[in-house]
């Protein structure tokens, strides 16, 4: 996790302490997220391609993936509405090395990777707890 | 070191395959859209064809129970000459989740001592009762508890 930057003299305390005190939410329910199933690296990126909070390692181009993540909602949501699938909930991407599961979270999109063997329906369901955590953080 | 939920789950099913000695071949769990949760295979059959005939017989019993009006199913058995599939929902946090076993009724016939022995597998009404315990563990570990 990247350190939160240390508010300046003359700046609004409580809006820097009050964010800050998210992050740190947000940063414990990617981690209880991992733990309970077996997700290699989990991130929260807003629907503009900015990333939020992540556990991606180091040396990892968070800019890539956060950007990757908004055009693959961009483009699922599209594809949805042409196809009349109604409002993106999720999307699960496969591949023999990794799956990668987004989550639609109201404008802010919940990023998890995980290894080839690990269950899906764990991984549908927790995610889905973790992202009932993120909706009542922000109230959305 | 801590175990994971992923193992938590595994534990469960297989000391419920332990305990039935091996009447239970097969179990799955998955969620209410077939995706599965947990997952011990011991059989030929594989743990996606198990889970998604499981769903099958969740959705087709509770279309039957719909149109009969009796409400929603709780349990449902498919029974050949020697093989049971039995399949059990419960709720997890509001959602429909459902656990699926395979039970192999043959007797199984060894040699001791000279003599045949016949080895009684667990009945099946036994195996209700092991099917409640299971599936509370499986929700007190989904849950967190």
């Amino acid at each position: 996790m990247k350190p939160w930057k240390v508010s300046r003299p003359g700046r609004n305390y409580r809006s820097e302490i009050h964010l800050s005190k998210k992050i740190a939410e947000l940063d414990v329910i990617l981690r209880n997220l991992e733990q309970n199933c077996d997700l290699i690296d989990t991130a929260l990126v807003s629907d503009k391609g900015r990333m939020m909070c992540s556990s991606l390692p180091e040396g990892s181009e968070e800019k890539a993936v956060a950007a990757m993540a908004a055009a693959i909602l961009s483009i699922g949501s599209r594809v949805g509405m042409e196809l009349g699938v109604g409002v993106l909930k999720s999307t699960l991407i496969d591949g023999n090395k990794k799956s990668v599961v987004l989550k639609d979270i109201g404008g802010i999109l919940l990023v998890g990777i995980a290894p080839p063997e690990s269950e899906i329906g764990l991984v549908d369901y927790e995610v889905n707890k973790a992202a009932e955590k993120v909706q009542a953080l922000f109230r959305l | 070191m801590s175990v994971n939920k992923a193992d938590k789950l595994e534990g469960i099913l297989k000391k419920m395959i332990s305990k039935s000695h091996e009447a239970i071949t097969s179990c799955v769990v998955t969620t209410e859209r077939g995706l599965i949760v947990a997952g011990v295979v011991t059989d030929q059959s594989s743990s996606e064809i198990l889970s998604a005939m499981v769903s099958l017989m969740s959705d087709t019993a509770a279309r039957v129970c719909g149109n009969l009006g009796y409400g929603n199913p709780k349990t449902a058995l498919v029974q050949t000459m020697n093989t049971t599939i039995a399949m059990a929902e419960f709720p997890v946090m509001d959602r429909r989740f459902r656990m699926g076993a395979v039970l192999n009724e043959s007797k199984k016939f060894s040699i001791f001592g000279g003599r045949l022995v016949v080895e009684k597998r667990v009945p099946v009404e036994r195996i209700e009762g092991m099917f409640n315990e299971v599936t509370r563990s499986i929700r007190e570990t989904l849950e967190g508890k």
